[in-house]
């Protein structure tokens, strides 16, 4: 056996084990997937808008708050001007009903949150992505779900995109779609991993006991999500919670924003490497770093197997340009002479295939399930040209964390 | 907790039984595929051995007919069977993950090739063949991209004997089974690399070569021109 079959079999290996994993959840849990309470009382909640440049969202992002179902006695709004260069600060002057702070110094997202939660005062905190649309009843759930329990740190919500104009963008729909659907699987064996900037909800003194958000983190919102778990909290989701972002329309932003993740998880992964395999830190410790771990290695397994397996049928098409009459023998092959491996990809296939459509039809984004418009072919897409550039992603944002390349940042 | 633990163990206990399963799949089939190639080894042992008897017969009583006419023959029909059987193996093997042909098999059909060729070359000469004689030397063992190599060169063999049918006698030896006798001729036509070829023992060429290349090659060292 070749080493490149030794890592195929282990890349099968551990794709079969969390496709399973996460359809066995979802079987189990299907009924309850979808339930959210409301609260039975109302704590006292601040939002915080760390805003840098979003002149064109923030007076809807706060219109939008401040329509939300939660009584307005017990809502406070601070908004965070970050040294905008653009209209951004003007806008908020004449909001009413807001606060507003305005740094002297370009600080960045995480540190200005932590000035706001110095004035935070109420129980709850929700921290909420100037460009960020939320629904009516986001705040209420998100609550709801948060006084579920006093060991809940955080909660965080269901992120959708606003547009599907393009195909980047319904692409990012479908992932998005998946991601929430997983997120909250996740929440069944207590490993939310990430409480996104768009909308996240945490007790205050959780917050404040855990010492704020890692400025030094260039993803903060996976980062903080680890701290809560680190200090024994749990990370739980309100799927009713919906909030709408913008997806990107050039493959230039959509790049850069995936390679911060890659570079934001590998970064809090090493902050937090101590935990691993360590029953001590719970689930932390016992699921989500080796989560994180391992789908980095099925990650670049896989490359490495696809890309080989590419590599060499690509030489060998050009080579059997020397042969025409025998250049299909390959393919013929595959069908007359069938390998197991070639019967674990077609599983592992299946297998996410059932996956990715058991999440959107979970979700409700039935429309890429339809022949219709040929929605069919962006999941299709989706499958197998999208997921596969990821590996190049991590790849590089690798690199740039190894060299300490954070330009962007 | 205990809801978590049991999520954990029954997909570890699906994963294994979908991957044992799978493992004994691969296995049977693999093992189908050696009883195939096993079979076509003793077939073509089998067809060699009566092909030398007939060859002992004819000289036995050599006025019953013509000797070389039916050698000949029977050669280029041998020829032909030993080829598309080392291809059909060939390709068995490719798809081959979990178990590999035994050593001392492959060895026996290489040596039995060997012998082929010597008969080959002795009819060429003896009975003034007009038939080619291709030497195809290739690993058992290649790197991924001595493999690529080989299966192209393999593609343009393929096409040559389509074209030529008898005219051509092509005869593949793996020179990486330490068999002292191929040793020996790897030595004699200097091939330091895979693939080469040998043509009717005059001209060794190594690297892949184009359909066009390989015509124009044997042109040049074929038996007519030899001759």
């Amino acid at each position: 056996m070749l080493v490149i079959d030794i890592i195929y079999m282990l890349f099968i290996a551990l794709s079969l084990y969390f496709t399973i994993l996460f359809l066995l959840i979802f079987f189990d849990q299907r009924k309850e997937l979808l339930k959210d309470n409301l609260p039975k009382h109302w704590p006292s909640l601040t939002v915080l808008i760390p805003i840098h440049n979003k002149a064109r969202d923030i007076a809807e992002c706060i219109r939008l708050i401040k329509a939300a179902d939660y009584p307005k006695n017990k809502l406070i709004i601070i908004a965070m001007d970050d040294q905008s260069t653009d209209n951004s600060l003007n806008i908020l002057k004449k909001i009413k009903g807001i606060k507003i702070i305005s740094n002297a110094k370009n600080m960045g997202k995480a540190l200005t949150i932590n000035k706001g939660l110095k004035l935070v005062k109420s129980d709850l905190v929700a921290v909420i992505d100037g460009d960020a649309f939320i629904d009516k009843n986001a705040l209420k759930l998100i609550v709801g779900k948060i006084i579920e329990n006093d060991k809940i740190g955080a909660v965080t919500c269901a992120i959708t995109t606003k547009g599907t104009e393009n195909f980047l963008q319904r692409l990012q729909d479908i992932e998005y779609t998946i991601i929430v659907w997983v997120r909250k699987l996740l929440q069944s064996i207590d490993s939310i991993y990430v409480t996104p900037g768009p909308l996240a909800l945490y007790r205050t003194s959780v917050l404040k006991e855990i010492g704020g958000f890692d400025h030094k983190n260039i993803t903060e919102d996976i980062e903080i999500a680890w701290r809560v778990m680190y200090y024994g909290y749990k990370v739980r989701m309100a799927l009713g919670a919906k909030v709408l972002v913008d997806s990107h329309k050039s493959f230039k932003k959509w790049w850069r924003q995936r390679q911060r993740w890659s570079m934001g998880g590998i970064q809090t992964l090493m902050k937090y490497k101590h935990t691993l395999f360590k029953k001590k830190y719970g689930m932390l410790g016992k699921f989500v770093g080796p989560f994180f771990l391992l789908s980095i290695f099925v990650s670049l397994s896989g490359f490495v197997v696809f890309s080989y397996t590419m590599g060499l049928t690509l030489i060998k098409i050009l080579y059997a340009f020397l042969a025409p009459n025998k250049m299909f023998q390959y393919y013929k092959d595959i069908f007359m002479l069938p390998s197991v491996f070639l019967y674990f990809g077609i599983i592992i296939f299946i297998l996410s295939l059932a996956y990715v459509y058991f999440g959107l039809h979970t979700m409700n984004n039935k429309k890429y399930l339809s022949f219709k418009r040929l929605r069919i072919i962006d999941l299709l897409a989706y499958l197998t040209i999208y997921v596969t550039i990821f590996p190049v992603i991590l790849l590089i944002a690798m690199y740039r964390l190894c060299v300490g390349d954070m330009s962007w940042y | 907790m205990v809801l978590i633990r049991k999520y954990f163990l029954v997909a570890a206990l699906i994963t294994a039984i979908i991957f044992i399963l799978g493992v004994i799949v691969g296995v049977q089939l693999d093992t189908m595929k050696l009883n195939t190639i096993q079979d076509r080894y003793k077939q073509t042992e089998l067809d060699w051995y009566d092909m030398q008897i007939k060859s002992d017969y004819y000289k036995l009583y050599p006025g019953i007919t013509d000797y070389c006419e039916i050698m000949i023959d029977s050669n280029l029909e041998f020829s032909d069977e030993i080829y598309s059987q080392g291809l059909e193996i060939e390709r068995y093997e490719e798809q081959s993950k979990f178990l590999e042909a035994v050593k001392q098999d492959k060895r026996e059909y290489a040596l039995l090739k060997f012998q082929f060729w010597m008969n080959a070359i002795e009819l060429r000469d003896s009975c003034r063949a007009d038939y080619d004689i291709i030497l195809y030397f290739y690993k058992d063992e290649p790197n991924a991209i001595e493999e690529v190599k080989q299966n192209a060169m393999s593609n343009v063999l393929f096409n040559l004997k389509q074209n030529r049918g008898p005219k051509v006698i092509l005869v593949p030896l793996p020179i990486d089974l330490d068999i002292e006798s191929i040793n020996l001729v790897t030595k004699q036509f200097s091939i330091h690399e895979v693939p080469s070829i040998v043509i009717n023992e005059k001209e060794t060429i190594s690297g892949v070569l184009s359909q066009t290349a390989i015509t124009q090659a044997l042109n040049k060292a074929s038996v007519s021109t030899v001759a």
